[in-house]
């Protein structure tokens, strides 16, 4: 069976994934968004609760997919199941929102494996408005949760900050697995 | 439509149709009404499966179904059934004006589907009914401000949207 | 570099302009103190040609091209063919001019950015290093952040320590006696990047060696503003800890640039030095099966990252 080929996007609601997604699939993304019934919570007039789904045609035929997951917690069942088998992930981060550095770790923690395989990145959104915190601050914490991952401000509304964040992704990967290689062939 | 404070009259009138459901079919073992993404209103469940949880999941395959009825273009999903090798479960959009809730019918292997199907549609209606008066009776009520649970984004409450 | 015997090349040239400029050099180089010898163009300090611009083997060689048409005005960095003996002889002494001020840049530097890191690490007291006009740059290690001292706000970190300008700078503790103008407090980090940047033209940091086995501890987020190989040092660095010495091996960018991220990341604190030196280094182990994603092995495609790119038109 031929293994398929698949990014998974993630982040907390509003950050961006279905933007991201829109940005290099070749299809208009599958949601599976719904009325949203609490707008306490988040005031947004709709949420996703399954995923987002979308596709890039790669030469030769196979097919790149793309999918987001739902960002609000009691969808956190989702997440492994569309991050099984994922070649690796872009986690977006809403610098608006109240406490973005807990909502960095919570998707961290969430795609740990990811992140400590060297396939994981973090755009972090609306930093041009919400300057705090900074990247200063996202790198401090991230040295306390000991986990090295790029983070890089991105607005995924434009589709070269998306494709910079899936360089950086992609560079992060092929290096992790040259250097397995070369442990394996000494 | 504010789940973190529906009125108490009408959480107790959800409350006691998924409790009559669950009394009147002999196979069933668990109950829950939930909103379309995914927020536990009323649940009785039998075994250790958290209403809360069920509740997410049964949103994101209803969102599921539907989506998939709209890539094959056959329409409105109706209801979604999971068949399991020690149970089922049973998903049905509750009918009203505004298309928020689903009910969801957990039952054991060897119950009739069919049966299973007519009584969670029973169900159903009569929490669209109860619904649909609240509704009615919020749209009319005067001062919507008195209404519990208007987002404190002064988004304006469900009866006008 | 007292005393190292200045090496020049020369190419394009025949075999009588290679006798005639060997001779002229050889009369300049009496009046030199150092020993000036021609040598071969991977080794040349100077290397005067004609023709095709020769690749530069050491990065601070010094390109000097031969103009054969003797009306043509001679442009900077350049020789007439037959030379004039001054003209030489200026390539010569500019050489050594730059070479002694960069010693003095060098040894300026060095103790600045050892001053400067230890005050970071140390969470020292404040610190200016300002001009006599008091502009320049006010530090708070203990906080990690800096101000500007009488300087325009807007004014880039690069250019504070561009080429020869730290001479007038000294590091004296502010109790001494505050600037008048203090701006606003920043982070410190891009002072520290640029800092390490500036020290490349002097080599490695002087507590790190370059077989010293390096670990990157945070992202370089800084790594936009050089240089251009810093996002790919930094992935080499985050897939396994190396060397300088086996980095630039692997990485395929000029040393110079190397040392440059190098500098800029430890004095950041973005990479750490370990204490083993030069061993073989074990790759990170494999991630154990959990509930979570499995990272699919991109060795399993071959090319699959090419394809993606060409798909999306992604710039390499």
């Amino acid at each position: 069976m031929t293994q398929e080929l698949k990014l998974v996007f993630a982040g907390s609601m509003g950050a961006g994934k279905t933007t991201a997604i829109r940005a290099i699939s070749e299809i208009e993304p599958i949601t599976t968004e719904v009325q949203n019934t609490d707008f306490v919570e988040f005031d947004k007039e709709e949420t996703t609760v399954a995923m987002d789904y979308g596709e890039l045609t790669l030469q030769g035929g196979e097919k790149l997919r793309l999918y987001g997951t739902p960002g609000q917690m009691r969808f956190q069942f989702m997440w492994p199941i569309l991050a099984s088998g994922a070649l690796g992930a872009v986690l977006l981060i809403d610098n608006s929102r109240p406490d973005p550095l807990a909502d960095l770790e919570l998707y961290l923690e969430a795609f740990r494996s990811l992140a400590d395989a060297g396939a994981a990145v973090v755009g972090v959104g609306r930093m041009d408005r919400c300057p705090q915190p900074s990247l200063e601050d996202y790198a401090e914490r991230l040295a306390q949760l000991d986990i090295v991952v790029p983070v890089m401000p991105a607005d995924v509304r434009r589709r070269d900050d998306v494709l910079d964040i899936l360089e950086v992704l992609f560079q992060q990967i092929e290096a992790t697995n040259d250097v397995s290689q070369n442990a394996v062939s000494e | 439509m504010n789940v973190r404070a529906i009125p108490q009259e009408l959480e107790a009138a959800f409350d006691r149709e998924i409790k009559q459901l669950h009394a009147r079919v002999a196979g069933v073992i668990g109950c829950v009404l939930a909103t379309t993404d995914g927020r536990r209103v009323a649940a009785v469940v039998d075994n250790e499966a958290d209403p809360q949880r069920v509740s997410a999941m049964v949103g994101s395959i209803v969102a599921l179904g539907e989506t998939i009825g709209r890539e094959v273009m056959i329409g409105q999903t109706q209801f979604v059934a999971v068949s399991a090798v020690s149970g089922m479960i049973l998903l049905q959009r509750v009918p009203a004006k505004r298309d928020l809730l689903v009910v969801g019918t957990l039952a054991r292997h060897n119950t009739n589907l069919g049966t299973l199907l007519h009584e969670t549609g029973i169900a159903a209606a009569a929490v669209g009914i109860v619904f649909d008066e609240w509704l009615k009776s919020a749209n009319t009520a005067s001062g919507a401000t008195e209404h519990r649970g208007v987002e404190a984004a002064g988004r304006p409450p469900l009866a006008d949207s | 570099m007292v005393g190292e015997a200045i090496t020049y090349s020369l190419r394009g040239v025949d075999e009588k302009e290679e006798f005639l400029l060997n001779s002229m050099i050889e009369r300049i180089a009496r009046r030199l103190d150092r020993p000036v010898m021609c040598g071969p163009i991977e080794s040349a300090h100077i290397i005067f040609f004609d023709g095709p611009t020769p690749e530069r083997h050491k990065p601070s060689s010094r390109l000097v091209r031969l103009i054969r048409n003797g009306d043509a005005q001679r442009a900077l960095g350049t020789v007439r063919i037959p030379p004039h003996v001054t003209e030489l002889q200026s390539v010569f002494s500019d050489f050594l001019g730059e070479k002694s001020h960069a010693q003095t840049d060098c040894s300026l530097v060095k103790r600045l950015a050892g001053s400067i890191y230890d005050l970071c690490k140390l969470r020292g007291d404040p610190h200016a290093l300002v001009d006599g006009a008091g502009r320049g740059l006010i530090l708070y290690p203990g906080e990690r952040q800096f101000s500007w001292s009488g300087q325009e706000e807007d004014m880039p970190i690069a250019d504070f320590f561009r080429p020869r300008g730290l001479l007038d700078f000294n590091l004296r503790p502010l109790a001494d006696g505050a600037p008048s103008e203090i701006g606003a407090r920043r982070g410190i980090e891009p002072v520290l990047w640029h800092m390490g940047l500036a020290h490349a033209q002097c080599g490695l940091l002087s507590w790190v060696s370059a077989d010293n086995i390096l670990k990157l501890r945070v992202w370089p987020y800084l790594a936009t503003q050089g240089p251009r190989a810093s996002t790919r040092l930094a992935t080499l660095l985050r897939a396994q800890p190396r060397s300088v010495t086996a980095l630039v091996a692997t990485a395929d960018v000029p040393e110079q640039d190397v040392i440059a991220f190098v500098n800029a990341a430890l004095l950041c604190g973005f990479l750490a030095g370990e204490t083993r030196s030069d061993a073989r280094v074990a790759p990170s182990p494999p991630i154990a099966q959990e509930d979570m994603a499995m990272p699919v092995r991109a060795a399993a495609f071959s090319g699959v990252f090419g394809a993606i790119r060409n798909a999306l038109r992604m710039r390499t």
